[in-house]
């Protein structure tokens, strides 16, 4: 696990920013040439799918971190690529691809496109991040994103499941930034390879144990109450998952490797 | 007399807003407060990270503002606050966009005249009278009280 900028025959920035980029595109793109908006989501996708392939075969899923920007860990945001990464990394845009919304035409497919796109890009990044507060930067976003596409139906009973949705997921994700605060205030850190290095020795008490308590509850929230979506929630599924599964892959392990003798 | 530090009032004062919050969310029946209540929480939680960064001795990590070797505060807290502060006004304007549109579809935002009005447009959905789920058991099924529905109703307002 090395923070040097390897020789990338790839970025891994990329899958997360082309599918943003696409997103915001798309609804202009949209006004001017309908057909073109209607292919480029799933270019794009299929663009991000191959991107990731090649950064598998490039590094055959050996765990790299590349800082972002050329800012070293401690300062800087890294990215994490690993093997679990890359897989989840690879699954978002491929069930947003068979989850696309090919029957819907009009202005809604437009805004129903841009907004998946959001989801997979912030479901990425989520995937690919390597530092604490970036995912929940990324989980927000993603949230944010899924709100919009709970709403898609437009009905009464739709925005009734929707605020429902939005209020519990706003204050899980509060309880996950005040675990986050907790843990800078006992660690000094937000990046998830510093985290478990220093965390049997600095989280090992009760404060350690409440900001874990407190952001498994927070992005635990997300994954367990998902209302009314009919048609993303495998995409979504991914996003807790690999949450938890960083935060159990590198705080949690790091705790309890240190509280089992 | 336990001697009362700043530090200890100020995180008190934060945790203390974040309980708030989640009382307000949990104890409201009417939506609007709870958007709010979201928002007395969401307060406590960047005064917290702001105090993650907090020295009572030292002063503002700005280039140029003290003396080099002057003990700073932390300012990483304080980027982050500032985006945890933008993600939350974001989430709020979309709430309130969301409750907009709810009190176009149903005409209210008091949550029991709510949940009885979508139950009514989804009985009369099935084709059944509105008051005959399966699901209610027979007879009158009492709610608890709430003051604010019952002084609606005293006064024959209708909510």
């Amino acid at each position: 696990m090395t923070a040097v900028n390897h020789a990338w025959a790839v970025n891994p920035t990329l899958p997360i920013v082309l599918p943003l980029l696409a997103a915001f595109l798309l609804q202009p793109l949209a006004r001017v040439s309908e057909p073109l908006a209607r292919i480029l989501g799933p270019v794009v996708l299929v663009a991000c799918g191959w991107l990731i392939y090649q950064l598998w075969l490039a590094h055959g899923g050996e765990p790299v971190a590349v800082a972002i920007g050329s800012f070293a860990a401690p300062l800087g945001i890294v990215l994490y690529v690993d093997r679990i990464a890359l897989l989840f990394a690879i699954a978002v845009p491929t069930f947003a691809l068979l989850f696309w919304p090919w029957s819907v035409s009009g202005e809604r497919a437009a805004r129903e496109s841009a907004l998946l796109l959001l989801l997979v890009a912030s479901v990425t990044g989520l995937a690919l991040s390597g530092d604490i507060f970036n995912i929940y930067v990324f989980y927000e976003l993603a949230a944010v994103a899924s709100f919009g596409l709970v709403t898609v139906h437009a009905t009464g009973r739709a925005y009734v499941a929707t605020i429902r949705y939005l209020l519990q997921s706003a204050f899980g994700s509060l309880l996950a930034l005040v675990g986050i605060a907790i843990l800078y205030t006992k660690t000094g850190t937000l990046n998830l390879a510093q985290l478990s290095q220093v965390a049997p020795t600095t989280l090992h008490d009760a404060m350690g144990l409440a900001s874990f308590a407190l952001m498994l509850v927070g992005f635990g929230v997300k994954g367990e109450l998902f209302p009314v979506n009919t048609w993303v929630p495998e995409v979504y599924a991914t996003a807790p998952a690999r949450v938890s599964a960083l935060l159990a892959g590198r705080v949690h392990d790091a705790l309890f490797e240190r509280l089992m003798p | 007399m336990i001697p009362f530090s700043l530090e200890t009032i100020l995180y008190t004062g934060a945790i203390g807003l974040v309980v708030i919050g989640a009382f307000g969310l949990v104890l409201s029946t009417h939506l609007l407060r709870m958007v709010l209540a979201l928002s007395v929480a969401e307060a406590g939680g960047n005064v917290l990270i702001v105090l993650a960064g907090y020295r009572g001795e030292a002063v503002a990590p700005i280039l140029g503002y003290a003396a080099p070797g002057t003990a700073m505060v932390d300012p990483v807290p304080q980027a982050l606050v500032l985006t945890a502060i933008v993600i939350g006004v974001g989430v709020q304007a979309l709430a309130v966009a969301v409750l907009v549109r709810i009190y176009r579809a149903y005409g209210t935002l008091e949550l029991r005249v709510l949940v009885e009005r979508m139950q009514g447009e989804i009985s009369e959905a099935a084709g059944i009278p509105r008051s005959s789920s399966t699901h209610a058991p027979a007879g009158e099924r009492p709610l608890p009280p709430v003051p604010a529905l019952l002084s609606h109703q005293a006064r024959g307002v209708r909510p």
